[in-house]
């Protein structure tokens, strides 16, 4: 079974490999999760590492200021685009939604390039354009398009996180569109901000069930280990079962007492 | 509501009382004496032996275990594989401890396994003397493996070779302990008492409660395996007075890990 490998080893291994080639992917997590980072890190990767080629189509910033924070990474999109791995496609949400506004915006582009990835930043900003009702039947016209040129989408989503609840993905019915749906999430640890993935779905696929920390580094997204021993994560309400909870308290009797000394 | 400085002064109290008993014993039992008045009740023996000895170090061997997996001390590792060698040890010993093979066997397994389980103890202890854990959390749980499985192997092997007659004597019936008996069990006493004091040492600097109880049990261990030393035949007051002490040191590492599980709730596992 053909996998598109992230390049980020640990998601990798989460995925059993990578995502379903040409399964479209949603990735979801409220603002400031590293959404836009994954995606990018996904189809630099693919450039780079897989000698796949990518599409960067976004509504949401523009071309220098994605060039920059893609160099923060160490990313030259410049570069992979002179090389023709990669095009950065900034637009607006209406001109994809004309009828045959794909084509038109991306017919040629993919003609040229001959992508294997598509990045979509973010499915949102068509809410603008879109009656609610109609959000999905858009979405799924643009994710077919997209899948029946031999291309593997992954469309953003910006998902609300309630203080109480875990997340809205779900709520919007937006998560039945697509084969893989991978939640990023903000949770709270001992006073601490904290960043955790989860896959919540695969299609066809047996994936990491595990909730795992991850961080966006200076090199970009790097998967740590579960968060193991703690309960209530998704709910948005962690806390340790009481035998961890023990379990912490012995190491620190024991362990951390000589490290005052 | 008693207060912790209370509760470990009450804590420390019988360690003089246990001590004063064996000496006290010691000076004025007569072996002819200590013979006749022994006590084998064999079903209770190794039901207690079970339940205080073997049950207690489950229970700490278990939470060392998710404490070793989550933060890879070795101090940790080592503490939970001795823990489980004196219960495994304890527990093996008190059902083997009648016919057919006589106390020798029960008292070979018994003072061997303290001993073994006695080297675990003091290097955990002299591993908090310094910073050591494991960084690789993908091996933890193959190192914890090897230390547990190892340390229940080897005493199913010293079991089976006690059972084959393969191992030297370490009682004889009508004579005594033997010299090989008094060296491990003098040995083994040595160092439970030296890691009780490298722990003492650590509760010093942090007055955790969890450091507290868990030193003050080895020392009780530690008084219960001097009791073997000086007793003079298996069951005598002498012995049963250190299996009582053994009893409460089992019953103080449950202490430990209570004072832990009061500490984490009220975020206090540390507090003076």
């Amino acid at each position: 079974m053909a996998r598109n490998k992230t390049g980020i080893l640990e998601l990798d291994e989460m995925l059993r490999g990578g995502f379903m080639d040409k399964d479209a992917v949603m990735v979801a997590g409220s603002a400031g999760t590293g959404k836009t980072t994954l995606a990018l890190e996904y189809l630099v990767n693919g450039a780079t590492q897989f000698g796949e080629p990518g599409i960067y189509l976004t509504f949401e910033q523009l071309p220098d200021q994605i060039y920059r924070d893609a160099e923060n990474f160490g990313w030259d999109l410049r570069k992979l685009e002179t090389e023709n791995k990669l095009r950065v496609v900034c637009t607006s949400p209406d001109l994809l939604l004309d009828p045959e506004g794909e084509e038109q915006l991306l017919g040629e582009t993919i003609k040229e390039l001959r992508p294997r990835r598509m990045v979509i930043d973010s499915l949102n900003h068509l809410e603008m354009y879109v009656p609610r009702g109609d959000l999905r039947k858009e979405a799924y016209r643009i994710l077919m398009y997209i899948k029946t040129r031999g291309i593997s989408p992954l469309v953003i989503w910006e998902a609300q996180q309630g203080t109480e609840s875990s997340y809205a993905v779900t709520q919007t019915g937006m998560s039945f569109l697509v084969d893989c749906l991978v939640l990023l999430k903000f949770v709270e640890i001992n006073s601490s901000m904290k960043k955790a993935l989860a896959i919540m779905k695969m299609r066809g696929s047996d994936h990491d069930k595990h909730l795992r920390e991850y961080e966006i580094t200076a090199h970009g997204v790097r998967v740590a280990a579960p968060f193991s021993g703690y309960e209530g994560i998704i709910t948005g309400s962690p806390h340790r079962s009481l035998t961890q909870e023990v379990a912490g308290a012995w190491d620190n009797a024991f362990t951390k007492t000589k490290h005052k000394q | 509501m008693i207060s912790p400085h209370t509760t470990r002064r009450i804590g420390v109290a019988p360690v003089p009382i246990f001590v004063a008993l064996i000496a006290i014993l010691d000076m004025v039992l007569p072996t002819s004496v200590a013979a006749s008045v022994a006590f084998n009740p064999l079903l209770v023996f190794a039901t207690l032996q079970t339940l205080f000895l073997f049950g207690t170090s489950v229970v700490v061997a278990y939470i060392s275990l998710k404490s070793y997996l989550s933060g890879g001390s070795r101090t940790i590792l080592l503490l939970g594989s001795g823990t489980l060698a004196w219960g495994f040890a304890s527990m093996v010993a008190g059902w083997l401890l009648g016919p057919p093979g006589g106390p020798n066997i029960g008292v070979t397994i018994s003072n061997s396994g303290a001993l073994f389980a006695s080297l675990f103890y003091i290097a955990s202890a002299t591993t908090t003397m310094r910073a050591s854990s494991s960084r690789d959390s993908k091996r933890r749980k193959s190192k914890l493996l090897l230390a547990y499985s190892g340390a229940v192997g080897f005493l199913v092997a010293l079991t089976m070779f006690a059972l084959l007659g393969a191992t030297p004597a370490f009682f004889v019936p009508g004579i005594g302990s033997t010299v090989l008996r008094q060296v491990v069990v003098a040995a083994g006493l040595f160092l439970f008492a030296v890691s009780s004091i490298l722990f003492m040492r650590l509760y010093r600097d942090s007055r955790s409660g969890i450091l507290f109880w868990y030193s003050m049990a080895l020392a009780l261990t530690t008084i219960g395996l001097a009791a073997f030393y000086f007793g003079r035949t298996v069951g005598d007051p002498i012995a049963w007075t250190g299996r009582i002490a053994t009893y409460l040191g089992g019953i103080y590492s449950l202490i430990a890990i209570w004072s832990a599980s009061r500490g984490s709730r009220d975020g206090l596992a540390n507090s003076k």
